[in-house]
Formats: structure tokens, sequence, C-alpha cells
């Protein structure tokens, strides 16, 4: 009687996990694995948008798609803006969430308000990239109050002339990257430090470790996989950089460094939805993109990993070698 | 309890399940409801429904003035319009292109803006103004009217606005620089663009901007290249004129003739050389520009309701002499002839299979075709007729703000002649690409970048976007 029951109970358990995963999967596989197949396909072909082709007469041109967007001058410019912005970006990101995250947690310090401080950080985040992208074309265009800096400090000839560096213009955008997910990644590199035992802090400070040694020695080994995570996320994310730059080149009146400024997702964005709306050479810069991003955190995976299960495997494997020579000496 | 709970789990998983099911199959469902919408549109009492799709709020004032109109009362007895209103360009073109594919969702009647009407024309659905029983004379209009949406000599739409354009000037900073501020007097010294730059020379001597950016000569010049950028699927450039038009604006930005060496149309710095707040000789304007543009934002004072952003609008009271600089300005034909904009009406092939065609035949000739009422309209807005026979009839009303804001000249006399200089050969559906390619040129090209590289510039952007380059 009571085993019956006990299989009963087991057997719905799983029933029910099936059910309530399901949902996912099949938006996954309509909504994703769907249109991920079909840009791969799409690739291959001249396809262009049905309103231009209503009949959607495309051939398959095999690779011709690749061809034409690694020729393609913009395309080039667009793969070299959009990591270019990334690290520019990124390097100060980490860098601030790192500083703010260990003194937060610093039971030395011990912060005031630091709920106060940890909302006005994050607070960036909550707005969204067009309204920042609008705020700052406010600012650089003429009479615009960045605009007026770099008049008094001569950076720009007078004040009838737009603000037309490129650097400036990519430095704007990393600028606004970094100011919108500092505060997020800190967030997470406090849950990620607060989940470190205290007894080592502890143990260290007692014996005689500085707040320097403890933050290299301790924190920064055992957040590394949250900072891997952090990596990977803001690296993904900023292959397909988009909003915000994407508010300084587009309308009427875009920014005169636009080009410069110009990402993939802006490029593929263009492909498809002007000229002669060109889906498949959208599609196989799309997969271009793709292997990028996928190369990128399979490099960064094996750079940050855990190798010492790799390590030891070898150290045996080495072992193994050497006893198998000792026996062939025997 | 223990059942009641498995039961409430069982419950909410297949409501989540069919949830999402319903949402994935949301596109099935209503196209094949639609569908049955679509076949039996006279479900609504004996009348049937029009679908019309617009871009312009205008859409919905024209159709209540068609309907108060006694002499359509049988096609409004007959028909119901339903207005779809979508004011995004990019959104807009999507959602008709979508929607004139498939027979059930396809709009009766829809509009399109100069930017996208040759796009619109070109969709194999848009059915032509012979197969919606519309006749027209084809000798009474401007002849870039029917021009401009037609697919291998088949008329496709009709607008009932002519966007002529024109230059609007200050009168009181051409009496001062140029002694005279008659409109007679101010053309002579801008008939062509010599005589342009040298006036603008004069305008920087005297401490005065001739344009306010770098992006306002470019509607002037590229309508009057000797061909469109894209023919027959292949890159052309009218390099002579694009180079005339480079290094013109360039010369102009460098001689401080420009308020600001950046692109401004529609940016408040545009703005504040309208209403004096920087002093802005003249703009590129055109006829719609003329009501819709430059009168509302030439004054200071605005006491209007917020539009929906919050920003004041001027309101009828506040066209007063000596508000901003309202009262301070001339129209006259500038250097070259050209056209910015306007509204064209389409009807689809749908409509005819449909049996609406009708309507959409009698809304657009009662706009388009028939003198009386669109000389009707045009009073009551100060609109540009399409047609040549109204626009010979109309005259400004020397009591509209208009008249007042031109400081009493009558646009219409002005835009008659510069409607008939029109020449859309050099359109092409893909313009949008270069606007923008062009835009991007001329920024380079003022900033100090070699004239063979923006050119270079533009056609690899061509290249890129689809185009045989040679």
């Amino acid at each position: 009687m009571a085993s019956s029951f006990k299989t009963r109970a087991k057997l719905e358990k799983n029933y029910f996990g099936y059910i309530f995963i399901a949902p996912f999967f099949i938006t996954y596989l309509i909504f994703q694995l769907t249109p991920l197949i079909n840009t791969i396909r799409y690739s291959l072909t001249n396809a262009k948008a049905w309103y231009m082709d209503p009949n959607q007469n495309f051939d398959f041109v095999g690779l011709d798609q690749f061809k034409a967007v690694l020729e393609d001058k913009f395309f080039k410019e667009a793969y070299y803006n959009t990591p270019v912005m990334w690290i520019m970006g990124f390097i100060p990101q980490i860098l601030i969430a790192l500083l703010l995250a260990s003194w937060f947690t610093n039971e030395k310090i011990r912060v005031k308000g630091q709920g106060f401080f940890k909302v006005v950080f994050y607070m960036p985040n909550i707005m969204t990239a067009a309204t920042i992208g609008i705020l700052f074309l406010a600012f650089i265009r003429s009479n615009g109050f960045i605009h007026n800096i770099c008049v008094s400090i001569g950076y720009v000839k007078d004040e009838r002339y737009a603000i037309n560096s490129e650097w400036f213009g990519r430095g704007i955008v990393a600028f606004i990257n970094f100011w919108m997910w500092y505060g997020q990644t800190m967030i997470v590199l406090i849950a990620g430090i607060m989940g470190i035992n205290p007894s080592f802090f502890e143990a260290a400070s007692i014996d005689g470790a500085s707040g320097w040694q403890s933050f290299w020695k301790i924190t920064m080994p055992l957040v590394k996989p949250i900072l891997l995570y952090s990596l990977v996320t803001s690296l993904i994310g900023g292959w397909q950089m988009f909003d915000v730059p994407n508010m300084f080149a587009e309308g009427d009146n875009h920014a005169a460094f636009s080009r410069d400024v110009t990402t993939l997702v802006m490029y593929i964005k263009k492909l498809a939805y002007t000229g002669q709306f060109q889906v498949g050479k959208a599609c196989a810069a799309s997969v271009l993109l793709f292997a990028t991003t996928a190369v990128c955190s399979l490099i960064l995976f094996y750079i940050m990993g855990d190798h010492s299960e790799a390590k030891a495997k070898r150290l045996e494997k080495k072992r193994a070698k050497q006893a198998a020579m000792e026996g062939g000496d025997y | 309890m223990n059942k009641l709970k498995r039961v409430l789990c069982g419950t909410l998983a297949l409501a989540m399940a069919a949830s999402m099911m319903a949402a994935c199959g949301g596109d099935d469902s209503s196209s094949s409801g639609s569908g049955n919408s679509g076949d039996n549109s006279g479900s609504n009492g004996d009348k049937k429904t029009v679908k019309v799709y617009t871009f312009t709020e205008e859409t919905q004032t024209m159709l209540d003035i068609f309907k108060k109109d006694e002499a359509n009362k049988a096609i409004v007895d007959k028909y119901d319009f339903d207005i779809v209103l979508e004011a995004t360009a990019s959104n807009y073109i999507q959602k008709v292109a979508s929607a004139l594919s498939s027979d059930a969702d396809a709009p009766d009647l829809f509009l399109a803006d100069a930017d996208y009407a040759q796009q619109f024309a070109a969709y194999e659905n848009t059915a032509s103004l012979a197969d919606l029983g519309i006749t027209l004379n084809e000798s009474d209009y401007y002849t870039y009217v029917l021009d401009f949406t037609s697919v291998d000599g088949v008329r496709k739409g009709v607008s009932h606005q002519a966007a002529a354009g024109a230059v609007l000037y200050r009168r009181d900073i051409a009496e001062e620089v140029l002694g005279s501020g008659e409109p007679e007097e101010v053309q002579k010294a801008m008939s062509d663009w010599t005589k342009f730059e040298e006036t603008a020379g004069k305008m920087v001597d005297k401490g005065y901007y001739m344009i306010s950016g770098i992006d306002e000569l470019k509607r002037c010049f590229m309508n009057n290249r000797d061909g469109a950028w894209v023919q027959d699927g292949k890159y052309y450039c009218d390099t002579a004129t694009v180079t005339q038009y480079l290094e013109l604006t360039k010369r102009l930005a460098d001689s401080k003739a420009t308020n600001y060496v950046d692109k401004t149309q529609w940016t408040p710095n545009w703005y504040n050389g309208m209403n004096g707040t920087s002093n802005v000789f003249c703009y590129f304007g055109c006829t719609w520009y003329l009501h819709y543009t430059i009168k509302p934002n030439c004054v200071l004072t605005k006491t209007g309701e917020a539009d929906k952003d919050g920003n004041p609008q001027a309101a009828e009271a506040d066209y007063v002499d000596g508000n901003g600089t309202f009262g301070k300005w001339g129209l006259i034909p500038g250097p070259a002839g050209y056209f910015w904009g306007g509204t064209w009406w389409f009807g689809s092939k749908q409509a005819v299979s449909r049996g609406t065609s009708e309507a959409v035949a009698a809304v657009i000739s009662y706009f388009c075709v028939n003198d009386a009422s669109m000389e009707a309209y045009m009073k009551q807005t100060g609109d540009f007729p399409s047609k040549k026979t109204v626009a010979a009839k109309l005259t400004s009303d020397t009591n509209s703000s208009t008249y007042k804001f031109l400081a009493g000249q009558d646009h219409y006399v002005l835009l008659k002649d510069a409607a008939d200089k029109i020449n859309v050969k050099t359109c092409s559906q893909y313009d949008d690409t270069f606007n923008t390619a062009l835009d991007d040129a001329t920024v380079a090209f003022v900033g100090g970048t070699s004239l063979e590289d923006v050119l270079q510039d533009i056609e690899d952007a061509a290249a890129s976007a689809g185009f045989t380059v040679e």
C-alpha cells in the first residue's frame, strides 16, 4: 500500500514538471529556434523583403552573400566600431563596479546609506536607452551644454560647428553604456562577494593581511565565476549593441559622427530595411555576428574557466604513461 | 486539500500552456477571422466597410468634410469608413505592404507621403485609376502630380495638392542689406546660384546668416539633377550637380553664411532662425511648409494648446505683427524649382474585387478630381491644389493669417508657376537611402574630407544597399 502510493506521487510530480517547462520550450522552438534556422537558410539566398518581392522568387546562391558582406566597407567599419566601443565602456564599468562592490561589502569600512547609493547607481539602468540617447543628443548639439564646454575649451572651432570627431562619438556611446551598466554589474558583484565565507576575511586579517592583499588573494579568485558571468553577458550585449548608438544615427538630424558609431546590428538593420531590402545579405551578416559572439564567448570560457579538472586528468595521464614506461623498462 | 492543490496545479499549468498556444496561433486565427469580415464586409447593417490606411491626421478631417457634403449622401448611406492611422513612416510602409499582399486584410483606400508614394505605386495590388473608375483630364494637372506615381505609363495614384518649393526670406533683412524687401527685387538678387552666393556674402558682411544649416539646399539641388539615383536597378550619380551642391555648401559654411555647420532641419536651432532668435535670412520651403512649419514657428509667444509632447503651439490669436518675426516674410521662386513632399491617394485591387471601389473613387474624385470640391477644400485650409484649373481660380484670402504672415503677398500667384516647373525624373523610390548617404557626405566634405572620398562613400553606400555600381 505504502509503496504504491509512493510511485503514484512520483509519477504525477514528473508529469506536472514537464507541463511547467513546456511553455518555455514551445516558445523557444517557435520564436527563437525557427527564426535562427531560417536566418541561416536565408543567408544562403538572395532573398529580399517580401514587399519588394511579393512572390519571394529567390535563389540559393551559396556563400555569395557572405562574400558580399565581407567585401562591404560599411561592414568592416561596423565590425571595428562595435568591439571598440564595448571595450571603451566595459573596462571602466568593471573596474568601478569592482571597487564599489568591495567597498560596500568591506566590514571594516561599513559605508553608511548603502541602500541609497545602490539605488542611485542602479538608476540609469531603469531608464530606456532611447531616452538617454535623446538626452545626450541634445547635450552635444550646437547650444547643448557639452557642446558649449567643447567650444569654451577650444575642442570645437566656434559655436557654429558641430562636434564631429569619431573618438568623441565613440567615447559618448561608451560612456553611456558604462554609466547605464556599472550599477547593475556592481549589484551582481556584491552578491558574489557576499557569497564568500566571511571567516576567510577574518582569518586573513588575524594573520595580518592588508585590505589590498585580501582583495587580491581572497575576493578576486572567489568572485571569478561571477566576473566571468558579467564579462560574457556584457560581451554578448556589446556585440549586439544597438539602441544607444542608433539614437545618434537615425532620423532627420543624426549626429555628425553617426558613421563612426555604427554597430553591426545597425548595419544589419540598414541592409534589411532600406535600399533593396536585402534580407539575404542581412541574414549573412547576422550569421557572421552570431559566429563572432560564439567564438568570443568560447575563448573567454576557456581563458577564465576552471581548468583544475583538466589539469588533474592530464597529470593522471602523465602518471599512467610514466608508469607504463617504467613497466616497459622492466 | 491535496486533491485541490493538484487540481489547481494542473489547471494553472494547462492555462499557461494554453495561453502560450493561443499566442502562437495568433497570426493564423486573426487573419482567418478578418478573412471572413473581408468577404462579407457588408455585415454591418446594409453598409459595407471601406478600410482606409493613412499616415496623417488630416485624412480624418478630410473624410469628415466628405461625409458632411450632401452631394455624397448616396455613398455615405452605403459605406462606413474605418480609418487606421500609423504616423511613423517605416511602420506605416510595412503595415500597408503586408496588408496589401493579403486579400482579406488589404485596405480599400490608402494614402502615401512623397517619400514612399512611388514604392506604393509599384506594388502589384495597387489598382490603376482606370480600374477604380476614376476618369480625369490629365492636362488639367501639374504634370508631376500624375507622373510621380505612374508605373510604365499606367496612372496609379493622384494627389489633391502640389507641393511646389520656393524660398521664404526676411523682408526686414533684405531691406537693410539689399536695399529693398520687395519680392521682385530680392528674386533678382537670388535668381541663380552665383547670385545667391554673392547675396550670401553681403549678408555675412552685415552680420546675418544666409541659411540655417548645411542641409538647407539639399532638396533644391537634388530635384535639379539630370537623373535619379537609381535607374533600372543601377546606381547613377549626376556628379556635376552633386559636386556643385557640396562645394557651394562648403563655401557657405566656411564663409560663415550658415548659422550652423551642422544639419539643422527640424531641430530647435532651425526654429530659432525662424522666430528671429538668430538672424537667418532665408529658408527653402514649399506650399505646406508655409502653414505647417514656418508660420507656427515664427512667433515667440505661443498661447495655443500644447501638443502631445507638451510643447506649446501657436494659436490663431498669436499671429500678430511684432510677435517674433510674424509679418516680416516674403516668398520668391528662388534659384531653382523643386518640390517637397505631398500626399498621394491610392485604391487597392482588392477594393475592386470587393465592390467598394465606388466609394474609393468617390472620395478620391471629391478631393483630387472635382474642381468645385477641391477649390472649397483649398480655400478652407490655404493648401495648394494639384490642378492648374483650380489653382487659376484661387487667390489668397486677405483676412487669412498666411496673407498677413507674408506681409500682404498672395502666395498662390507665385506657386502657380513654381508648380509647373517641378521635375520628378530625379526621383526614385530609393531616395531615402541616398538622402542619408548625401547628408553623411555633406558633413564629411564640409569637415574637410576630399571630394573624391565623399563621392566614393555615396557609391559604396549604393553598393552596400544592393544596387549595381559600374
